[in-house]
């Protein structure tokens, strides 16, 4: 099949065009070797053959800063790539041409046929006269929307009219030659043997790209030594070569828009929404409303999901036999799939609010605001929406650093994210700060707890931060840091961009996330109820016995029966193996086993501190505090759960990656187990030592 | 060429007339957001934390970090002109 590559400017409206075009026909993934997003689709044509078409990230010229824009040129550069374009679709702003116009020259360099879309037809009026444009490129050249219906079939019309007449399909392509030097010509016809303008130019391209550009991978040394050898002036050379495309343009820009030069000024509303005070205050309000979006909005649907897993699963346990299999799937698959699901809500709640803030302009004024004080945290103005995303949960804080440009900025916002205390904690929090603090009143209007909640949640962002300080410090960068960032004008948003990107990133979430989830929760289902066979059954029958001695119901003896099970698992074996190393953190093998089991999701920690306790599951608040009151320490005086104990617990669960899911996300996002690995030690290492210390101190 | 200044040296609400762009990393991206020779520009907002500016030119805003400015030469504009 054909390839079809749409290019242009950043916010020129390609995606948009992608989505009418496509419609729902298409496929998120990723540019091999790199996470920036790539979109494909098919299109049928009015003569009803099929083509490829593919979203390329926006690029300003085919001078590269960024990694998106290198697999711009990667692409247009490499016949034998996959992607290769046969045509080329250039979507343009019109209100911008000036700008958007560049890169057109670029690739017209290059030979390809090209379609005009001067898009964003809206803003300007329809009236705008495009001949002078026409005349000017040589190519077919159309107005559009890509935020109505109207202009599909008119573009969908002239891409098959290249199709299907290839004798007219040199009125797509125009050869502007750039004016080289006879030194130049030169130069550049060393590269390759042919000398034709189109290689004359893609031997420009791979003198000023030889140290990364695909095409020149096999004569990389080579191209260096002419590079030296000719005192190729990398530099010198790009701005000499954008300068003339800009001579040739402005007049051009200037005959279609007499009216267009306005004096330098900025609008009122950016005035107030950049202001040095009232810009920030005024972006911690909109945060505000999303982090309390995810976390109230969110908390129905996930209420229902988790009811209807349990439905679902007292469903196949009355129905399916008693067997192991039945178990592995009610308690191992169906569990491991409602663990996925359950964050959908909150994906898609974020996505969706981070999407409308994107789409409409507002999220580069915010990145233009924080970019200086993210930047000595080694981040990104972005990142801060990641940080407080998190405080509702890492994953879609995670999945959101995508906008990140910078690789290093962008892995060091992954990396901490999780630091900062998400709402799964919660429970966690709730059950232990009742031994830290009693419920009283601190100068007559502070609640106690409240003020030890606030300090988890403090410690969580100074321990973010700090982090992020330190592995600003050790990771190396690859790519140079820089803002340059265009603010557009404010735009509002598509309903049907913003419905796909939401749809997008929870499907991609529910695909490779949700594997790693079940895959870990089958294994933890596995050690909490296997353990060694005789063991397990000694436990059974001694559960049994004790139950039938103290004349316990039915109910009673199942739970007691968990209990004594729990207790000789696999887990239960790990948490007495470890019981020597959390000892020095004031915690015996029970907590130990509460630990392992919560590493499916904090909030687990509960559901096994009442199993444990041989608390039968629907009575765990007020109860599991009153046995956790009354336990005690080997010494069997001392209660178990002092201050020294909890705080120490507390502090463990601020900073430790109690949370399979996050590992799942980072390990998608960055592509490699490398990462989360080093995420889940060095907040372990953090939790320990810090757990440590805090009972040494108390204690 | 020294003493020549730069957009950097622009105060909040100050034009000036863009000469010619340093030729280091950044010089391509910039001419390519249209931060041109010849072209009028002004200096529109200060960032809230410092560090950076946001620099309107004819019709559209590019925010720039203060080391970015400083590969902007410029020529103020002329007073007496307004
Ligand atoms: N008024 C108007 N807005 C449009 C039109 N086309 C796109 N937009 C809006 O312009 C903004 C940017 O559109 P995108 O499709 O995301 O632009 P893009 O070219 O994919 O941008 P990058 O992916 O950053 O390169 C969005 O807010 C769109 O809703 C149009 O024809 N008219
Ligand atoms: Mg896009």
């Amino acid at each position: 099949m054909k390839n079809i590559a749409l290019v242009g400017n950043p916010n020129s409206g390609k995606s948009t065009l992608f989505n009418l075009l496509t419609g729902l026909r298409q496929k998120v993934s990723n540019f091999p070797g790199v996470t920036v997003e790539k979109k494909t689709g098919t299109i049928t044509l009015t003569n009803g053959e099929k083509v490829n078409l593919i979203d390329l990230p926006g690029t300003y010229s085919l001078f590269p800063n960024s990694g998106e824009e290198k697999i711009v040129v990667n692409i247009l550069t490499n016949p034998t790539d996959e992607w290769y374009p046969d045509l080329i679709v250039y979507v343009a702003d019109v209100t911008q041409l000036e700008r958007h116009l560049l890169l057109a020259l670029q690739i017209q360099q290059l030979g390809f046929p090209m379609i005009f879309v001067a898009n964003m037809s809206d803003l300007t009026g329809k009236n705008t006269d495009i001949k002078p444009l026409q005349e000017f490129l040589h190519i077919p050249v159309l107005l559009s929307t890509a935020t109505s219906k109207n202009d599909l079939e008119n573009i969908k019309e002239h891409i098959t009219a290249f199709f299907s007449a290839p004798v007219n399909q040199k009125e797509f392509i125009f050869e502007r030659a750039l004016p080289f030097s006879e030194a130049e010509i030169s130069t550049f016809s060393e590269v390759s043997e042919n000398s034709s303008q189109r290689s004359l130019y893609q031997n420009k391209l791979l003198l000023h790209h030889y140290h990364w550009i695909k095409a020149g991978e096999t004569r990389r040394s080579e191209i260096e030594s002419l590079v030296k050898s000719r005192s190729f002036r990398n530099m010198d050379s790009q701005v000499k070569e954008i300068m003339y495309l800009y001579d040739q343009l402005l007049p051009v820009v200037k005959k279609l828009n007499p009216e267009y030069q306005q004096a330098p000024e900025m609008s009122g509303i950016d005035v107030v929404l950049t202001h040095r005070w009232l810009g920030p205050i005024i972006f911690f309000g909109i945060m505000l409303f999303v982090f309390q979006s995810i976390y109230t909005w969110a908390t129905y649907p996930m209420d229902w999901i988790e009811s209807g897993f349990t439905v679902l699963s007292q469903w196949f346990s009355g129905w399916l036999p008693e067997h192991f299999m039945s178990s592995l799937f009610i308690n191992g698959i169906l569990a491991g799939l409602g663990g996925v699901l359950v964050f959908v809500p909150q994906i898609a709640i974020l996505f969706l609010l981070i999407t409308l803030l994107e789409e409409s302009g507002y999220m580069s004024r915010a990145v233009y605001m924080f970019d200086h004080i993210m930047q000595k945290f080694g981040m990104n103005g972005r990142s801060i929406v990641s940080l407080i995303s998190s405080g509702a949960c890492a994953i879609p804080a995670i999945m959101a650093t995508r906008t990140i440009q910078n690789p290093k900025e962008r892995l060091i916002t992954i990396m901490v994210s999780p630091l900062i205390s998400c709402s799964a904690r919660l429970p966690v929090y709730a059950i232990l700060v009742g031994f830290v603090v009693p419920d009283v009143r601190v100068w007559g209007f502070l609640n106690a707890p409240g003020l030890v909640f606030m300090g988890l949640y403090l410690l969580g962002i100074v321990a973010a931060l700090g982090s992020a300080f330190v592995f600003s410090k050790i990771l190396k960068s690859g790519e140079s840091s820089f803002l340059m960032l265009e603010l557009p004008s404010y735009k509002k948003p598509d309903w049907n961009n913003v419905w796909i990107t939401t749809k997008d990133k929870v499907m991609s979430f529910v695909r490779e996330a949700g594997k790693i989830i079940l895959i870990i929760s089958v294994i933890l289902w596995v050690m909490s109820t296997y353990g060694p066979e005789q063991k397990m059954i000694q436990a059974r029958t001694e559960a049994i016995n004790l139950a039938q001695s103290q004349n316990l119901n039915e109910e009673e003896t199942q739970t007691l029966i968990s209990q004594k099970q729990l207790e000789s698992s696999w887990a239960g074996m790990v948490g007495k193996f470890i019981e020597p190393a959390i000892e020095p953190l004031g915690y015996d093998w029970k907590i130990g086993i509460a630990l392992i089991t919560s590493f499916a999701a904090r909030e687990v920690f509960v559901g096994t501190m009442a199993t444990i306790y041989s608390i039968a599951q629907d009575d765990e608040g007020t109860t599991l505090r009153e046995k956790m009151k009354n336990e005690k320490k080997q010494d069997g005086i001392k209660p178990m759960y002092d201050v020294a104990t909890a705080l120490s617990l507390l502090v463990f669960y601020v900073f430790a990656l109690q949370c399979m899911s996050t590992l799942a996300v980072t390990k998608k996002e960055t592509g490699s187990w490398k990462w989360p690995v080093l995420q889940f030690s060095f907040m372990g290492v953090l939790a320990y030592v810090g757990a440590w210390a805090v009972y040494h101190i108390f204690s | 060429m020294e003493n020549k200044p730069t957009a950097l040296s622009l105060n909040k609400g100050q034009s000036a007339t863009i000469d010619f762009i340093e030729s280091n990393e950044f010089s391509s991206r910039l001419l390519s957001l249209g931060i041109v020779p010849g072209k009028k520009c002004k200096i529109v907002g200060l960032a809230p934390f410092g560090g950076a500016k946001i620099m309107a030119l004819e019709n559209h805003l590019i925010a720039l970090r203060d080391e970015e400015l400083s590969s902007v030469y410029i020529t103020l504009e002329n007073r007496s002109a307004l």
